[in-house]
């Protein structure tokens, strides 16, 4: 089998995606997959099921909000936006992402 | 309190989770027909893509799940913190409920016992149970040749009639199985019990050679005597039986006999004594019963209704000498 050069998304990464993605206003959960795939360039992998199960995830947190209401073709679909806390949320993990990725590349500098 | 919206809104979070799904998968097929593909290959490939619609319905359930159980002990959590802090209102509380389920508990005992377990036949309370004691060893069967025997001589009884459950046992109802609860009773069942059907006619005490049966229907006929109830006019002569007879499961169910064990119709209510016939004879099909004579069984017990003036303890005195 060829090695696939898509990876697959990091483990715990895809609420913090789903999380950026709404807070630029609010999209459905098709809208989402899409977003997701056109920003990523196609590099990062997301099976497209597996995105129902974390917003509805975040929603029980109190970090998404949805309702249903006209889509862009006419046709009724649920919407996700972003609560107050999911933007708190969305803050503190980007920041605890930012950490993580510069303490790594700090430990990749150094290797070389 | 989210966690009780949760248990009365399920029905809406799966009907939306449906719409949801769908939704995406429409979109999804619209798009990649736009590529050129056939609608069907759109949906097979959408569908592809998406990884399954059933696990994700059942990981999304398990969201629904761990959110559902999270709420519910937070609300535990603050409710044991608030009794903690005021002592006195827990006492009070935990005292009021106590004396509420008590008094509830008896209320309800007094209407079962007065209301709900009075058996559905003419005077319940002149009935009484033969029971042959073996030393020791507790009641033991009848032959039915010894329910005869007490039948045709003991005086002190209208009428005698022996009954044994059978268990459950599937039948075959209008070519349909059905799951039932089944009791073989003599000929004379019926008229002992002073009962009257709806149409047709019930067990006579000509019915004695034939192995009668009396079935309540517990799983599937409540469905049948229910669409029957809308068709009130029904011609007796079609639902002339010889062996099969049901309860209306509104006002019947099985119960075990208070001091024996058997299965027995008892009423839910006052509203109706009266046995309806649920299906025809040739349409019934009734394996356990082929080729055996109940001439040749043995019952768990007999049952006299009492002449008037017959007491219970003075009925069962005469029947053992």
């Amino acid at each position: 089998m060829e090695p696939s050069d898509r990876s697959p998304i990091p483990q715990g990464t895809l609420d913090m995606l789903i999380l950026q993605i709404v807070s630029l206003g609010p999209l459905h959960g098709y809208g989402i997959a899409q977003r997701l795939q056109q920003i990523s360039r196609d590099v990062v992998q997301v099976n497209q099921g597996s995105l129902y199960p974390a917003l509805h995830r975040l929603e029980g947190r109190g970090w998404l909000k949805s309702g249903w209401r006209e889509s862009e073709t006419g046709r009724e679909a649920k919407f996700y936006s972003l609560t107050r806390t999911g933007e708190k949320q969305l803050a503190v993990e980007r920041a605890s992402w930012d950490r993580l990725s510069t303490a790594i590349g700090l430990i990749f500098n150094e290797a070389k | 309190m989210r966690w009780l919206r949760f248990l009365f809104q399920r029905d809406r979070l799966e009907r939306d989770l449906d719409r949801e799904l769908l939704y995406h998968l429409d979109r999804r097929s619209e798009e990649l027909v736009r590529t050129g593909l056939s609608p069907d290959e759109a949906r097979r490939q959408a569908s592809l893509e998406f990884g399954g619609v059933t696990q994700t319905k059942e990981d999304v359930r398990s969201a629904w799940f761990a959110r559902w159980l999270d709420d519910l002990i937070r609300d535990l959590a603050y409710a044991c913190r608030v009794l903690r802090r005021s002592p006195g209102f827990t006492t009070v509380a935990a005292i009021s409920l106590a004396l509420g389920i008590g008094a509830n508990t008896a209320i309800f005992s007094l209407i079962d016992a007065v209301l709900l377990r009075t058996m559905p036949v003419q005077e319940p309370e002149r009935l009484v149970q033969v029971i042959k004691q073996l030393g020791n060893r507790g009641p033991g069967n009848f032959s039915y040749f010894l329910f005869e025997h007490f039948r045709d001589r003991v005086q002190s009884f209208e009428g005698l009639f022996a009954h044994q459950s059978i268990g459950r046992r599937e039948i075959m109802l209008d070519r349909e199985p059905e799951d039932a609860v089944v009791e073989l009773v003599s000929g004379n069942y019926h008229s002992v019990l002073g009962l009257q059907p709806l149409a047709g006619r019930l067990l006579t005490g000509a019915d004695r050679e034939l192995p009668v049966a009396v079935i309540s229907p517990i799983l599937a006929a409540p469905l049948r005597v229910r669409s029957w109830r809308r068709r009130p006019q029904i011609p007796p002569q079609q639902y002339d039986l010889h062996y099969l007879w049901g309860y209306d499961p509104r006002i019947f169910r099985c119960h075990r006999w208070p001091s024996s064990g058997d299965h027995v119709p008892v009423r839910h209510g006052r509203r109706c004594s009266r046995w309806r016939i649920v299906a025809r004879q040739t349409q019934l099909q009734f394996p356990v019963l082929d080729g055996a004579s109940p001439a040749w069984r043995w019952y768990q017990a007999i049952t006299g209704g009492g002449g008037r003036g017959v007491c219970a303890r003075h009925g069962r005195g005469r029947g053992q000498t």
